[in-house]
């Protein structure tokens, strides 16, 4: 049984790779299901990113099991529960700036929205684009490819959302607005953002982890 | 009567080995979640068991049969100081090498009884204790370069996989030195002096050794297992393989050496790679001690016995 273990990969190990790739599979969905959102302006389908969100929650207390269970070697294991951690709190993000919108639509001075929704689906377009290369990065792990290229996209991507958010921080200044509208907006504004951030830290961790036996 | 208390010693130099040097083999496979416990011990068991009667000829040649003439007498009491010693060293939790102090014993016994002593075999063993931790040191640095270019061509997950049965191929080989050169240097002097046959000494001195693991080699494979994170696992590999390829190399030489210096060796190797600030000098220093202390210690207090049992 061991020596299938070591030489063909174990069953723990397959299952942690297979419940890291289910993680980010929900990354990518949650990242494309907002963004469609945004686009139609459906909040039904903000009720989707929720349950993605839940959905994310469970593949992370199921990779902690597997790993806690013994899969891969000890070096690796804190480096992976870390990614996963991380990746489970870009798709909260997510499910963060769904609540924001809906709350900002609620709020009195909705025309707010109509003069930073461009903004905002430009930076739901960045996040979704480092979710797919995230994804990417983490595939290259187990089956080889040119990683830092990888991650080096998704840093481009991150620096292109934070100049958005400084180009939306000017902007929103000429806008008059009353507080709550204000700080509903911002507080979607932080969320937004930290997706890329997350994810840009989540391919710092790959990085890590690739190096890591080296 | 005098045979039973050869056998004796015999068994818990055995048990001690068992003991303290399992986790040699299989401290990191079993620290690092690869095999468990049980499976550990059950392979420890059979690897030695192989060893022993695959190559332990040689070695148990060159201590029972080629470094010192024998008698009874001689026989008991340079095997009863050993085990002592040995046993009384890993109660303090300071270690000594069980081939020194077997060796030390035999030629203090020996020399005190007026025995025949192979100065030339005595010297070719501890030039042998000089160089197999040279050639772990080199080989490990060698070993280290090696894996570490051939890894960075596979993805990560394939090159864990590979590093796993790497691991687990070098606590194989560990494994395998402890019967083949660890028990033969235990077992030596019993069967060349015809008290036991190869196959019973085998037997008994596996199953000693398997009862010693066992009952206490728990807490030091944890110990192993866990301060091994200490050290990156391709140092802990090269460490490790490079010890005990240079371990095999001088068991076909019919060499007793010590794998615990080898490991010593290889760590030295591997750390003088990463920087010489990573090794610690004044450890160094303090083995190098226990190197010198451990056979004259056995020397000295079997020759004093010997000494006083042959002029009484």
């Amino acid at each position: 049984m061991f020596f299938k273990r070591v030489f063909f990969g174990g069953k723990l190990e397959s299952e942690v790779l297979r419940l890291v790739n289910e993680h980010l599979k929900i990354l990518v969905e949650v990242c494309e299901v907002f963004k469609l959102a945004l686009e139609r302006d459906d909040l039904s389908l903000l009720k989707s990113v929720c349950e993605l969100e839940d959905e994310g929650d469970r593949v992370r207390r199921e990779i902690a099991m597997k790993i806690y269970e013994g899969a891969f070697l000890p070096y690796v294991r804190p480096n992976i529960y870390r990614f996963a951690e991380i990746v489970d709190e870009a798709i909260d993000k997510v499910e963060d700036t769904a609540y924001d919108y809906v709350y900002l639509k609620s709020c009195r001075d909705s025309e707010l929205l109509e003069v930073v929704k461009g903004d905002l689906l430009r930076i739901a377009e960045l996040n979704l684009k480092s979710s797919r290369r995230l994804m990417e990065a983490f595939n290259y792990l187990v089956e080889g490819g040119n990683l830092s290229e990888v991650t080096l996209k998704i840093r481009v991507y991150e620096r292109e959302v934070d100049s958005i958010k400084h180009e939306l921080s000017k902007k929103i200044r000429g806008v008059n607005v009353d507080v709550w509208s204000a700080l509903t907006f911002l507080d979607l504004l932080h969320h937004i953002v930290s997706v890329t951030d997350l994810i840009e830290d989540a391919g710092d961790v790959v990085q890590i982890i690739n190096v890591s036996l080296r | 009567m005098i045979d039973l208390l050869i056998v004796l010693a015999c068994i818990l130099i055995a048990f001690s080995i068992g003991s303290n040097d399992t986790s040699n083999a299989f401290g990191i496979s079993v620290g690092c979640g690869l095999l468990n416990f049980k499976t550990a011990l059950t392979l420890l068991f059979v690897l030695v068991f192989i060893g022993l009667n695959v190559q332990g000829q040689s070695v148990m040649r060159t201590v029972g049969k080629d470094l010192v003439g024998l008698n009874d007498l001689s026989l008991a009491v340079s095997l009863t100081v050993a085990s002592l010693v040995i046993v009384l060293s890993n109660w303090r939790k300071f270690p000594l090498s069980s081939h020194q102090v077997i060796v030390g014993s035999l030629t203090g016994s020996a020399l005190s009884m007026g025995l025949h002593v192979n100065y030339v075999t005595l010297s070719r063993i501890v030039l042998s204790w000089v160089t197999s931790p040279l050639s772990s040191f080199f080989l490990a640095i060698t070993i280290y370069r090696f894996v570490e270019i051939s890894l960075s061509k596979y993805p990560f997950f394939v090159a864990e996989r590979i590093l796993s049965a790497l691991l687990l191929m070098s606590a194989f080989l560990i494994a395998y030195n402890t019967g083949a050169n660890e028990l033969a240097t235990a077992m030596g002097a019993v069967v060349y002096y015809g008290i036991l046959s190869p196959l019973t000494a085998g037997m008994i001195g596996s199953l000693s050794l398997f009862l010693g693991a066992t009952v206490l080699s728990h807490r030091v494979i944890e110990t192993v297992g866990k301060g091994i994170t200490t050290l990156d696992v391709l140092s802990g590999f090269s460490a490790q393989f490079s010890a005990g390829i240079s371990v095999w190399i001088f068991t076909t030489l019919g060499m007793p050496v010590s794998t615990t210096y080898c490991i010593i060796g290889g760590i030295c190797g591997v750390g003088l790679l990463k920087g010489v600030e990573t090794v610690r000098f004044n450890l160094i220093k303090k083995i190098f001690l226990s190197w010198i202390f451990a056979p004259l210690l056995g020397f000295a207090l079997s020759f004093a016995l010997g000494f006083v049992i042959a002029n009484i």
